[in-house]
């Protein structure tokens, strides 16, 4: 039995930049960035530029902690654009898969801070495991299908839309919410920052002065479905997501393998799965996070696959729109990409103006550019040497999928 | 299951227990006495010998790369690109990362200790287990409450079957910690305990090709979610999943090696989610709880049952359950190796 088609029917955005995916549209196609030099962690002396998260009508103390409720918004983002609310009976069998870095870490700080009241240390331990995201958003939406969370550091969530792409591939569900989301934390600054994987100026990926990330927050969750289950609806299709591949680099716990070894096998298992050539791949949105060691591997796996076409296949990073958004980014950035690929217009890189020559692949910069792609292909690394590929078409039949 | 796939290595790493037989050994006889104490932690000397290189592994990628290592010497050698790696675990990295996080909160946000950071990751122990054994396919770190490890072997099963590997390395571990054990709302008298678990899966051919022990065959996996208040019906289903992939009636099932716990509200889903979904044969079927003797081991617990059950298999099925407690259930089917 050959696999099932998998499609994107609903698109969930919470950003520094946007708060709906319309939002993220019109953000990257103005080059609206939502970083701010106002980070909620200043280091000791050191200030860092942020992508903060204005959560519209936040609730400061429903016991949630801040990464559940950017997972939340976003979920209903997505599940409003799906259109599935108003629908028959899917919540039984929708699934939730979702990925996260930092989890629940200012519910952690929050226990430890409490010291020796029990009592506080309880009530913040229930938001604790990585797993109450992925509940919390269950339960919020009374979904019935797998359940599951990914934590493999900032490839969390596209690891969780792979998987995801798997269950229905393998005919296992029919509906799944997938994405991922992490919060500024605590944690996350103090570690960066110790680490000197921050800039303590601007994000320029793939630039010869580029000197680090600036961190963001968010979630990206996409409604992935079956593709005759999304055409018996008559649901809207953003695009369809027919492969992905994932492989550790098996060299190093925080730095990339140089000429990116897991991620040239992780674009392999992604074309394979999905049956294409890299001839057929018309752009790269690429994880570009704008330190020292990550481009330049990048660049160097995107040559080790696409071989002499790695250097006119338009490529790109997100990164300086909505910061680096960990174990979010991967969904966000896949949004964004989808979103650009309906829209027939790649975003540029913001901040990239003296391209490294050790880069010197097709980056999209200045204004942009008009282009209409059919395929696309999102990449990310992690700590501990993962690896992820997505990879997405156009929908042959755009718009309102035919009955 | 769209290709065969079976447990070709099998490693364990309990507190009075190295290495499936002594596991074995120790879940069959029962526990002698009481155990000294009701969080019971591995021993270090269980991961002494590692190489000087991992000084800087914490504690859970210590004890999940014992188990790795007894799996993959039990399987033999093979294709580091077409071997991949998942690991589940319940709690993750939140000791280190709490361990990170009570330094800075005493010495300021500049003076956090670099080498805990690099592990407040729950993928870093992914990726030190992948750079000692030289694990370059496919990677996964999932933390679905206490079926994670039941997660990573549905997710290993996917990966083969998807030819994304010829074969994955499937891991469980979850550590103990003060302060896991002051959060976690453990019932009176309830004993936990560390352990890390580890299968080597491999597609059935090349097993039977390169001559390798096969443990048991996979025969089905099934994985669901669900309201808190009702996860013995979402256990029912994850169970009838997986006999559906398996391809089995009931009354195939000669074991079901259960998640019960000794807690009041995990045994009561646990024995409903059984009956609804095993009907009479519930009844019938012994039901093996191997909490009972190993205690309460999170996301290990689940693998350690799939370990026992392939020394209790001869040709006959058998069902391994898992309660996420955050409401995700995974069961899986096994069958006794013996079968080509």
């Amino acid at each position: 039995m050959s696999p099932h088609r998998v499609v994107i029917t609903g698109l969930g955005v919470t950003a520094a930049n946007a708060l709906s995916a319309d939002e993220l549209a019109q953000a990257l196609s103005n080059r609206h960035s939502g970083i701010r030099r106002a980070a909620p962690f200043d280091i000791e002396g050191r200030t860092y530029s942020a992508g903060v998260v204005d959560l519209p009508g936040e609730t400061p103390d429903n016991g949630l902690d801040r990464v559940s409720k950017l997972a939340l918004h976003a979920a209903e983002q997505a599940l409003r654009d799906s259109g599935l609310e108003a629908q028959g009976n899917w919540r039984e069998v929708a699934g939730v898969m979702l990925g996260t870095s930092r989890g629940p870490a200012l519910s952690l700080e929050q226990v430890i801070r409490s010291g020796g009241d029990e009592d506080a240390r309880r009530r913040h331990f229930g938001e604790v495991p990585f797993s109450s995201i992925a509940r919390n958003v269950a339960d919020q939406f009374g979904l019935g299908g797998i359940l599951s969370t990914v934590t493999m550091a900032c490839v969390s969530s596209s690891l969780a839309i792979g998987r995801a792409l798997d269950e229905i591939r393998q005919g296992r569900a029919s509906v799944m919410l997938a994405g991922g989301a992490d919060a500024l934390t605590l944690l996350s600054f103090s570690g960066f920052s110790v680490l000197r994987a921050m800039t303590p100026t601007v994000c320029r990926p793939f630039d010869h002065r580029r000197n680090g990330m600036v961190l963001g927050e968010g979630a990206g969750i996409l409604v992935l479905e079956e593709l005759n289950h999304a055409r018996q609806r008559g649901a809207r299709i953003h695009a369809e997501l027919c492969g992905w591949g994932t492989a550790g680099d098996a060299h190093h716990p925080t730095s990339p393998h140089p000429e990116g070894r897991g991620l040239q096998q992780a674009m392999t298992l992604a074309l394979r799965q999905a049956g294409l050539t890299t001839e057929q791949i018309d752009f790269v949105n690429l994880h570009g996070t704008g330190t020292p060691a990550n481009d330049p591997a990048e660049c160097q796996a995107l040559r080790g696959v696409f071989g002499a076409r790695a250097a006119s296949v338009p490529v790109n990073s997100l990164k300086p729109y909505f910061g680096h958004t960990l174990g979010a980014s991967g969904a966000l950035e896949l949004i964004g990409s989808v979103l650009g690929m309906a829209r027939d217009f790649l975003p540029p890189t913001l901040n990239c103006e003296e391209l490294d020559p050790k880069c010197d692949v097709d980056v999209v910069r200045g204004e942009g550019r008009a282009q209409r792609i059919d395929t696309l292909m999102s990449t990310k690394s992690a700590f501990g040497g993962a690896n992820v590929a997505l990879v997405a078409r156009r929908f042959p039949e755009t718009g309102r999928a035919a009955r | 299951m769209s290709r065969r796939i079976v447990i070709s290595g099998l490693g364990a790493v309990c507190p009075r227990a190295t290495g499936p037989t002594a596991l074995w050994e120790r879940f069959s006889q029962g526990d002698a006495g009481p155990p000294s104490s009701l969080a019971e932690r591995i021993p270090d000397a269980a991961f002494a010998k590692q190489s000087a290189q991992l000084r800087h592994m914490d504690r859970l990628g210590r004890i999940a790369l014992a188990a790795t290592t007894l799996a993959i010497e039990d399987a033999g050698p093979g294709n580091p690109l077409q071997t991949g790696i998942a690991f589940g675990s319940g709690y993750g990295c939140l000791p280190t990362n709490a361990e990170y996080l009570e330094g800075i909160l005493e010495r300021g946000g500049r003076y956090g200790n670099p080498v805990v950071f690099q592990n407040t990751v729950t993928n870093a122990a992914t990726g030190y287990i992948s750079m000692v054994h030289d694990l370059r396919g496919p990677t996964a770190t999932l933390c679905s409450g206490h079926s994670a490890g039941l997660e990573a072997l549905r997710f290993g099963c996917q990966q083969i079957e998807e030819g994304q590997a010829e074969r994955m390395v499937v891991v469980g571990a979850d550590t103990l910690s003060p302060m896991l054990l002051a959060g976690i709302a453990l019932p009176e008298g309830m004993r936990v305990s560390e352990a890390a678990c580890a299968l080597v899966l491999e597609e059935h051919t090349r097993a039977l090709t390169r001559g390798a022990h096969r443990h048991a065959e996979v025969l089905g996996t099934g994985h669901r979610g669900g309201s808190l208040t009702n996860q013995a019906h979402t256990l029912a289903r994850a169970v009838r999943d997986a006999m559906h992939m398996a391809r089995i009636e009931p009354e195939q099932l000669g074991a079901v090696f259960s998640c019960a716990s000794g807690r009041g509200d995990f045994d009561g889903w646990a024995q409903r989610g059984l009956h609804e979904a095993l009907g009479a044969h519930a009844a019938k079927v012994p039901v093996s709880c191997p909490k009972d003797v190993l205690g309460e081991t999170f996301s290990t617990a689940g693998m350690l049952a799939v370990v026992l059950a392939t020394r209790a298999l001869d040709k006959g099925c058998a069902l391994v359950t898992a309660l996420g407690g955050e409401g995700s259930t995974l069961a899986v089917v096994l069958r006794g190796g013996a079968h080509d």
